[in-house]
């Protein structure tokens, strides 16, 4: 590591005033190589990209230190007010990790936040958030420079360019956001899929129940065959996923099944994905993600996440995630996967920190998110009816274009009678202009659209996954 | 609730020698706001692109792999070993949950290059394609595939990375990384161009080939056809690879010269020469040593192919069989059939061990036991013989000549040469068909001499072998990589080499 030039002004108490306040820090040195040297002189590290990140690298830094746990450095932590707060990821400080709230993060007091020029604060844990796995530490220091949240109302498009920078002013990585923000809350039946015993079969055959699992307790057998999940027929297994990761752990689920000849009801309470579900020799796990380097051994369950392909060390989470101009999109949470980690938007966050001065956390108020289940309600609602207007249009325009044009077989046309359901909100989608209803001509090759702007988006996300709607969840978690 | 396995990107330590040399991007600085304007094309791809990325999957819960939508009427380009892995019949899933049925069509395996297509007819969005021969190392790229499957709570997640390297085969190396579920994904050059199919991982991060786009192009018609050729290697060490049985030149601009011709090879046979520089092959004029390893890879051994090369000023005509690699590195020219790997029944009629020299070390395979009435026994084979020589090539071990001679038809020649105390001598044997099991077991051989009989009670040769004897199921060379698995192919890593392989052996 480069040595940096940094102010540091010790008070009488022997505590930090102003920390970091490298005015210019002296060009970094070339960031370390990753993979093999052949990769390294093309490597997406040592492109353009990176450079144009580092003028605002420096600033940033300022806010960040390392969090060392038994002396070990075990995440980064940022500095989000100055009377000595600064935010971590909650699962790194207890070993082993974990960000379950019966574990009591042991040895408090060998918590230590190192600021530059080697000064280590002790940080006592003052609030913690499980669901986003964030823990609020408190040194006593004044005058950290907090970092500044990016105002934006929507987290960054997949595609744009994001580094996660060092507390030397270097960037660990840099890359881009994957995929839109989403909850990495889902339930867990425990059961392994069969196969069917015809094409025509409809459910999803059961090969095997995992023991102890919400399949098990409910007394789900190896060949029974579910049809029904709360009412909702699962004509595949991919219809069944959907189904149950669109539930939340601990929601009750009700399944239909078929047992021999006999239909039996059960009702099973989810539980979470349990860590060794990835070993599972029959599980979506694959050896691929062994290629992956370290992981953070908490990464899944949280409530709301953006996806981005930095690759991080696990100690390299809980530092702030910023865009070309510097502002803080997001806190890296963990890393995933070879090609996944995750980051707390700072939409989320800026709530979340709302009154981080008085030492807690801040989740809306039960009445917010009554509010916000009733408009995520109605959505739903008003999606459903353009849906159902947008499929009998269609089978309107269908008829007439049968009628008017016998001879050629309505080869563009898009769904047959039997296309799955979701067919003509898909086709709605890519069309990207609403066509009156009056221009349905027969003539014309496209099918007809929704009636109005609402049908296209609620249509497009909501009405799939009721479910998934954030607010809806967050009840639970906010009790602490 | 578990999700099935993946059509993982084969696991496969690639080695990285023996690419190709590409001009490359010329280091750039750029100004902030020639960044951000790149960041808003890599912005416009993502959108643009990631309604035609599809899962490919199968009623079975079998796994899942990706694919990309290239045409108006839902024709999908992903990896061979995706449709491979799955069969004919195809769920395809599109990123908004949508599922219409599909069916897989023809591929080339060899550089894991596939076709299928939605059968619900359909108005589909599809995306534009590129060129992958023209891309230089540097140049920035998009990833996007459903990895770790189809997940309706997730839009397929995108990466970036760019161009590091590309081998032989026209595929694209770069640090977008993949997982298991990526295969048979898309990757986009800034434009939102299609430029490769995701195929498989190395041990580091950085290492993720995608076939070149261009490998698709040069047999589309074939492929639409349905036909389907090649097997899953994905390197050089291929067995089955046509050879010419030649050492070329890499460097070799207009044709390629030739470097060594490989004794007893096809190349050989036809009348190839050192210094020779072929510029024809098929019918197709040879720019570069790129360009002959496309053709080649499109050819199977026992093609028939004309050349034309130039011999100082003189310009001859050439006519070549194509062998495989195997063939012609073991001096046995004739190609085994492609399609229909022959049956390894020919038998020798021996029970074979590690052989050694005379100082002790290993060397050759040494005969524990001959069936008396068996093709070797009756040519003279005797117990304690160490089989050094095949077809005057070193026979490294037991497993080897067990490969070896199990890859041939009964009725073949052979001559082995046999170590006996210190005298080196050559054995002629016509191999046999292996006599019905039955027969093996009921036949209590009749030894002449005792001494040198098989071990009481068991036959010669145990037909299902416990042990590698004989060529029931021919145990691979160590060059070779192990048998690859159903879903795997290549899993054991191909060392790709540069040239046509140098013969292990040179006699």
């Amino acid at each position: 590591m480069s040595q940096r030039i940094l102010a540091l002004s010790v008070i009488a108490t022997g505590l930090v005033t102003s920390f970091l306040t490298a005015a210019e820090a002296p060009p970094a040195k070339d960031p370390p190589a990753k993979g093999p040297n052949v990769e390294a002189q093309f490597g997406r590290e040592r492109g353009e990209i990176i450079d144009a990140f580092k003028p605002v690298l420096t600033k940033v830094s300022r806010s960040i230190v390392p969090v060392r746990a038994d002396k070990k450095v075990v995440a980064l932590a940022v500095a989000v007010h100055q009377d000595g707060y600064l935010v971590t990821k909650l699962s790194e400080l207890v070993n082993p990790p974990s960000k379950d709230p019966d574990d009591k993060p042991a040895g408090v007091k060998d918590l230590e936040c190192e600021f530059p020029n080697g000064l280590r604060l002790i940080a006592q844990v003052v609030d913690k958030l499980p669901i986003y796995d964030l823990a609020l530490l408190k040194v006593e220091a004044r005058g950290l420079v907090p970092v500044v949240w990016s105002e934006s109302a929507t987290a960054p498009a997949p595609g744009t360019f994001l580094a996660a920078p060092s507390p030397t002013g270097e960037a660990l990585a840099v890359g881009i956001s994957s995929v839109r923000p989403r909850a990495l809350v889902r339930g867990f039946l425990g059961v392994l899929f069969g196969e069917k015993s015809s094409e025509n079969d409809k459910g999803v055959p059961i090969k095997e129940v995992t023991v102890n699992t919400a399949a098990d307790r409910a007394g789900l057998k190896s060949g029974d065959l579910i049809i029904a999940v709360d009412g909702i027929e699962v004509a595949d297994r991919f219809a069944f996923t959907e189904v149950i990761s669109s539930r939340s752990p601990g929601q009750v689920v009700k399944l239909k099944v078929k047992r021999q000849a006999e239909e039996k009801e059960f009702v099973a309470t989810l539980g979470t994905r349990p860590k060794w579900a990835d070993s599972h020799p029959d599980s979506a796990f694959d050896p691929t993600m062994r290629l992956a380097g370290r992981l953070s051994a908490d990464r899944d369950g949280y409530l709301n996440v953006l996806q981005h392909d930095l690759t991080l060390k696990p100690e390299e989470c809980g530092g702030p995630l910023i865009d070309l101009d510097g502002r803080a999109v997001g806190l890296n949470i963990a890393r995933a996967g070879r090609i996944e980690s995750y980051a707390v938007p700072a939409t989320d966050l800026r709530g979340l920190l709302r009154e981080v001065g008085k030492g807690h956390f801040c989740l809306p108020d039960v009445n917010t998110l009554r509010n916000d289940l009733k408009e995520a309600d109605l959505t739903i609602a008003r999606a459903r009816e353009a849906r159902e207007a947008a499929e009998k249009a269609l089978e309107r325009a269908k008829v007439l274009l049968d009628a008017s044009n016998p001879p050629q077989p309505p080869k563009a046309l898009a769904a047959k009678p039997d296309a799955p359901k979701p067919a003509p909100e898909a086709k709605a989608k890519e069309a990207p202009k609403p066509a009156p209803k009056t221009e349905q001509k027969t003539d014309q090759k496209t099918e007809p659209k929704p009636a109005d702007k609402p049908a296209e988006k609620p249509a497009d996300k909501p009405a799939d996954k009721p479910a998934d709607k954030t607010p809806a969840k967050v009840e639970e978690p906010g009790r602490p | 609730m578990m999700k099935a396995a993946l059509f993982s990107p084969i696991v496969a330590v690639l080695t990285i020698i023996g690419s190709v040399t590409l001009p490359s991007a010329r280091a750039e600085v750029l100004p902030l706001n020639a960044v951000k304007e790149r960041e808003a094309k890599i912005q416009k791809v993502i959108e643009r692109c990631l309604p035609c990325v599809v899962a490919i999957t199968t009623e079975k819960p079998s796994g899942t792999g990706s694919g990309v939508i290239v045409s108006r009427d839902g024709l999908i380009y992903t990896a061979a070993h995706v449709t491979k892995a799955t069969g004919p019949d195809l769920v395809i899933i599109f990123p908004d949950g949508r599922r219409v049925k599909g069916k897989a069509l023809g591929g080339d395996r060899s550089c894991d290059a596939a076709l299928a297509k939605i059968t619900e007819p359909g108005d589909y969005p599809f995306v534009d394609l590129g060129q992958s021969d023209t891309l230089k190392l540097g140049d920035w790229c998009v990833a996007l595939g459903q990895p770790g499957g189809f997940d309706p709570k997730r839009q397929p997640p995108a990466r970036i990375g760019r161009i590091w390297k590309r081998d032989g085969y026209g595929a694209l190396f770069t640090d977008c990384p993949l997982i298991g579920g990526d295969s048979g994904g898309p990757l986009f050059d800034l434009d939102g161009k299609l430029i490769g199919i995701h195929s498989s991982i190395g041990g580091t991060l950085a290492i993720n080939r995608h076939v070149g786009i261009d490998n698709f192009r040069s047999d589309l018609d074939r492929m639409m056809k349905g036909d389907t050729w090649g097997r899953l290697a994905l390197g050089e060490d291929e067995p089955e690879r046509p050879v010419l049985g030649l050492e070329l030149d890499e460097d070799s601009q207009k044709g390629v010269t030739v470097k060594d011709v490989r004794e007893h090879g096809p190349a050989a046979t036809a009348g190839l020469k050192q210094g020779d520089v072929i510029t024809h092959i098929g019918g197709e004029e040879l720019q570069n040593y790129l360009s002959y390893v496309r053709i080649m890879t499109r050819k199977k051994p026992g093609d028939v192919l004309k050349l034309i090369v130039k011999r100082g000023e003189s310009k001859l005509d050439m006519e070549v069989k194509l062998a495989s690699r195997t063939s012609v590195e073991r001096g046995h020219a004739t190609p085994p059939s492609f399609d229909t790997p022959p049956e390894p029944d020919a038998w020798l009629g021996v029970e074979i061990a590690g052989g050694t020299d005379k100082d002790g070390k290993p060397k050759g395979a040494k005969i524990t036991g001959v069936a008396l009435d068996g093709p070797a026994g009756k040519a003279g084979l005797q117990v304690n013989d160490v089989v050094v020589k095949f077809n005057g090539t070193n026979v490294k071990d037991h497993l080897q000549l067990a490969e070896w001679a199990g890859a041939l038809k009964p009725g073949e020649k052979i001559k082995l040469g046999c170590l006996r105390g210190d005298a080196e001598q050559e054995i002629e044997v016509t191999l046999s068909s292996r006599p019905p099991a039955k027969l093996d077991k009921s036949a209590e051989p009749a030894p002449a001499k005792p001494a040198e009989a098989p071990k009481a009670g068991k036959p010669a040769e145990p037909a299902p072998a416990p042990k590698p004897a004989e060529p029931a199921a021919p145990a691979k060379p160590a060059e070779t990589p192990p048998a690859p698995k159903a879903d795997k192919p290549a899993e054991p890593a191909p060392a790709p080499k540069p040239a046509e392989p140098a013969a292990p052996a040179k006699p």
